[in-house]
């Protein structure tokens, strides 16, 4: 598809008319417990004009999202406004009552909530909860804003408005989630939409096909935009204007152009040189991509988060491991695993035959149900050791896979065997040993951590349910594993809900780690990170698979991160495999994946083969 | 559907039999029998004592009495009574009507207290409502019933404003319907009010929690962001995402319906199952005790499937994998 817009061709004028929203010198605290008042924001200035796209740039845990809440009047109860004042439309947003406010969200401006999947819901029908955001701001019957709600899904590009209006959040995928939480934020015709990381959690197809969708809906309905993402190449294919911010200041500011030509600190440039496509800034005569230099002036984002293991300076550069997406040369650290496509170690660690699942959809209390199948017949076989990739668009069956190899979910029919034993035969309760050995790390970080544990807890559970060592020393392994994946030990007395989202998500890779598991299953786990942290965590796993020969198999819908960890790939489709090949030849030949995809829908994976080409 | 609640019914006899078979061997084994006492009375001659064990059937077998009793229970009678002299079942009926007549007034109080209480503690947590709720809860939960039960009839004889005891006034059937109706309504106050105050601290924390977890989950914070109005947010949001949780409570106070009144009744001399029951406990009249526990079976029972079913309906989640 070609793009109507981009770097290249600004769709809005250079000067804008007026004023939308003005925000000035806005600074934002939270309450803390054990660290007083923290500042989340300070100083903020920026405006958006009327039918303006502006892009906020930051890593995870900066303040982007604390921004959105902070205009709308949403902070928690332990986050408040210090000072500042944000005029939308000649009225200052800052110190209104909730029932002036109710008016300004989501008829005003309105708000995509980072996480879809927790946005919505989960005992309200989808058509029901777009009618309840239109009947908030006006007068209609339910009927109407029913009809509304079914235009609003067909409009943000979800076929089978009916079935979908009459569904409930979890019979839906992510992407189709995310979508329904555009509805809802169009829905009353605002003037300006906030968009929390709308794409972070979809794969590259759902993930264009998002911001196609905010694009056109702009220029339909005229909306401004203020996209908020910690991926450049997001912000650099949505936007005119870039704001790049770091620990709740604005650092840098201006078009994407001069913001990608030219970085103000090492900061700016880490977060710029790791692109979620590599063709984009990849060092023409090397093909390696630019690895971020330590400089004196900001050295803190560095300490914290690259260099939080002192071993690490001694090893080989990232950049080596980041080479090898470059099309055509592949390049191996000493560290990564043999990239023989068929590994010499004969007996697979685990293979599954014929897997078949299928789920039962239909309206209740209709008895009118019809089957979903998804997955169908698929095969895999991972050897000790080795990794394996299991890429595919978002609602193929990819998690499904995952859940029945993980003993989640029983397969209907096939069989899944580990290290000798066929697991879909045994009992639930001779399972147990072999779910040490077999962890998930699963898509949504939030949800799988107690929220009512501390990290050291949360990490250290594993191992005192193992009862193989003593709690002491539980929870200085906890710490350990903290610190290798990136998070400051002193932060192990946190709740969950006191990181960010990339936080937490390291919190569940350290506590899958915890109990030393043979086999790893990573669904999704490193979607949705900055590129820095992504890349840091690759090579965290790569270390350990090097020196504790794990198995890793990768649930993934990022063919730069696929390739980088993984032998071998499977492609799968509508629940099917429809490729089995190697990280080499896939990289020679992205294209294959497209033209062997079955069908021309709008979810086939094209966009796995396109960020390589 | 069916296939869901077909094994659930199996299940549901199997529990109902072993049940009376444990109830009859419990009772068997409890020392004393009915007749005993007579013994001890010099004019009964130890014949007259033989007939009426063999009247009663009390020299046969343990199972066969357990045959017998089946037999009378498919008859709709239960057993017979040995102090009353009659079958089981229409004495049970009279007084298993009674107590439900106080729990439900009971429950429906409570409920409709309790969860406007436990949402206004969760919505203000933390402010001096939840603290105020909290601690009256905690008083309320630390209060033996019996001492509240003392302290409402201590109440009532201070200020006479309610009668202390029985249902009805001794003129009231002569009264109109109106007069007779507010003279049962007076008479069903304490007793239901005492009751009420006893289960409604478990309820209102259990309100609380449960609202007080929807409260801070992203899906409100989402909708309070699309300008959703504060009240339509509680009614149309918070409440059906916390209802999971509580209909479960329900489902097990209804269980606890013909049981659960025991003690006030007694105390409050309200003509229901409990002062029958324990009157049949200490005189050894077995088939009233057996016919009472198997009723509070039936109605745990029925109310763990009316739980079940409203969860079915409550819950989309839970019929996900539902055939």
């Amino acid at each position: 598809m070609e793009r109507a817009w981009g770097r290249s061709q600004p769709s809005i004028p250079e000067q804008p008319v007026r004023h939308l929203l003005q925000v000035c010198d806005l600074t934002v605290g939270y309450r803390s417990r054990d660290r007083g008042n923290v500042f989340a924001l300070e100083g903020i200035t920026f405006e958006v004009a009327a039918g303006e796209a502006l892009g906020l740039l930051g890593e995870s845990g900066c303040g982007k999202t604390t921004l959105g809440l902070a205009v709308l009047g949403l902070l928690p109860p332990t986050g408040f406004v210090v000072r500042g004042s944000a005029v939308f439309c000649g009225q200052n947003l800052i110190g209104l009552g909730d029932s002036e406010l109710q008016v300004v969200r989501g008829a005003g401006i309105s708000l995509v909530h980072q996480e879809p999947w927790a946005a919505l819901n989960p005992v309200l029908r989808i058509g029901d909860q777009i009618a309840e955001v239109i009947r908030a701001h006006a007068r209609l019957s339910r009927e109407r804003a029913r009809e509304e709600a079914g235009l609003l899904l067909a409009q943000v590009g979800l076929p089978r408005e009916t079935f979908i209006a009459a569904a409930y959040p979890h019979q839906l995928s992510v992407g189709q989630k995310q979508r329904v939480t555009i509805a809802q934020a169009i829905a009353c015709h605002p003037a300006l939409v906030i968009a929390d990381e709308p794409t972070t959690a979809l794969d590259h197809t759902t993930q264009d096909e998002i911001l196609d969708l905010l694009h056109n809906l702009r220029k339909k309905l005229r909306l401004a935009l203020l996209l908020i993402s910690h991926d450049f190449s997001v912000l650099a294919r949505a936007v005119d204007r870039v704001m790049i911010m770091r620990n709740g200041r604005i650092v840098q500011r201006g078009t994407t152009q001069e913001v990608a030509g030219n970085y103000v600190d090492s900061y700016t440039q880490s977060l710029l040189s790791y692109p979620a496509s590599a063709a984009h800034h990849q060092n023409p005569t090397t093909g390696l991509a630019p690895w971020p230099r330590r400089s004196n002036g900001h050295t803190r984002y560095h300490e914290t988060l690259q260099f939080a293991d002192p071993g690490h300076r001694d090893r080989p550069k990232p950049a080596e491991l980041a080479s090898v997406t470059t099309v055509g040369h592949l390049v191996r650290s000493p560290l990564t695993p043999p990239s023989d496509p068929i590994p010499c170690k004969s007996s697979p660690l685990l293979f599954a035959t014929n897997i078949q699942k299928s789920y039962l959809q239909g309206r209740w209390p209709s008895a009118k149900r019809h089957r979903v199948d998804a997955l169908y017949g698929v095969e895999l076989g991972v050897d000790a050791g080795s990794s394996l990739a299991v890429i595919g668009p978002s609602g193929s069956g990819k998690s499904t896979l995952a859940r029945c190899l993980a003993c989640l979910e029983k397969p209907d029919s096939g069989e899944i065997w580990f290290g000798g034993v066929n697991l879909t035969a045994l009992a639930d309760r001779k399972l147990v040993p072999f779910r040490r050995q077999i962890q998930t790390i699963l898509q949504d970080p939030g949800s799988s951590l107690n929220p009512r544990f501390t990290a050291v807890e949360l990490v250290s559970e594993p191992l005192l349910v193992d009862r193989r060592s003593p709690g002491q020393e539980c929870r200085d392994r906890a710490v350990d594993l903290m610190a290798q994946v990136g998070l400051r030990p002193d932060w192990g007395n946190r709740l969950p809900h006191e990181f960010s989202a990339g936080q937490r998500r390291r919190l569940a890779i350290a506590r899958a780690l915890s109990v030393e598991p043979r086999l790893l299953i990573l669904d999704e786990a490193l979607a949705g990170l900055d590129r820095p942290i992504q890349f840091q965590i690759v090579d965290l796993l790569l270390r350990l698979q090097a020196s504790l020969s794990l198995t890793y198999l990768h649930i993934s819908h990022d063919l730069g991160l696929v390739t980088r960890l993984a032998d071998r790939v499977l492609v799968l489709h509508s629940g099917q495999v429809v490729e089995k090949t190697t990280a080499r030849e896939l990289l020679a030949q992205p294209r294959r994946i497209q033209a062997s995809s079955p069908g021309n829908g709008t979810c086939e994976p094209v966009g796995l083969g396109r960020e390589l080409a | 559907m069916i296939s869901a609640v077909a094994p659930r019914l199996v299940r549901t006899l199997f529990l109902i039999f072993g049940v009376s078979v444990l109830a009859f061997i419990l009772m068997d084994m409890a020392p004393g029998k009915y007749l005993e006492e007579m013994k001890l009375n010099p004019q009964i001659s130890p014949n007259t004592l033989a007939a009426l064990r063999a009247e009663y059937g009390l020299d046969r077998s343990l199972a066969a009495r357990y045959f017998l009793w089946l037999n009378s229970a498919a008859r709709g009678e239960f057993g017979f009574s040995f102090a009353y002299n009659c079958p089981v079942w229409p004495l049970l009926r009279v007084r298993a009507e009674n107590t439900l007549i106080l729990t439900v007034t009971a429950m429906l109080f409570s409920w409709a207290v309790a969860i406007p209480i436990g949402i206004l503690a969760a919505a203000r947590a933390g402010r001096w409502q939840d603290r105020v709720s909290a601690l009256s809860t905690t008083f309320l939960l630390a209060t033996p019933d019996v001492l509240l039960g003392l302290a409402l009839l201590a109440f009532a004889l201070h200020t006479r404003w309610f009668p202390t005891g029985g249902m009805r006034s001794l003129a009231s059937s002569e009264r109109r319907l109106f007069s007779s109706a507010q003279d049962f309504a007076r008479h069903l106050f304490l007793p239901a009010a005492a009751l009420a105050m006893g289960t409604l601290p478990t309820l209102i924390r259990h309100v609380r929690s449960a609202t007080l977890d929807v409260f801070n989950s992203p899906f409100i914070a989402a909708a309070r962001g699309h300008g959703i109005p504060e009240g339509r947010i509680l009614i149309g949001h918070i409440l059906p995402a916390a209802a999971n949780p509580l209909i479960t409570l329900l489902g097990v106070s209804v269980g606890t319906l013909l049981s659960g009144s025991l003690l006030v009744e007694v105390i409050m001399s309200w003509p229901g199952v409990g002062p029958l029951l324990l009157e049949a406990v200490l005189e050894r009249d077995v088939y009233i005790v057996v016919a009472a526990i198997m009723f509070s079976t039936l109605f745990l029972i029925a109310g763990n499937l009316v739980a079940d079913a409203l969860l079915y309906m409550a819950d989309p989640r839970i019929r996900k994998d539902q055939p």
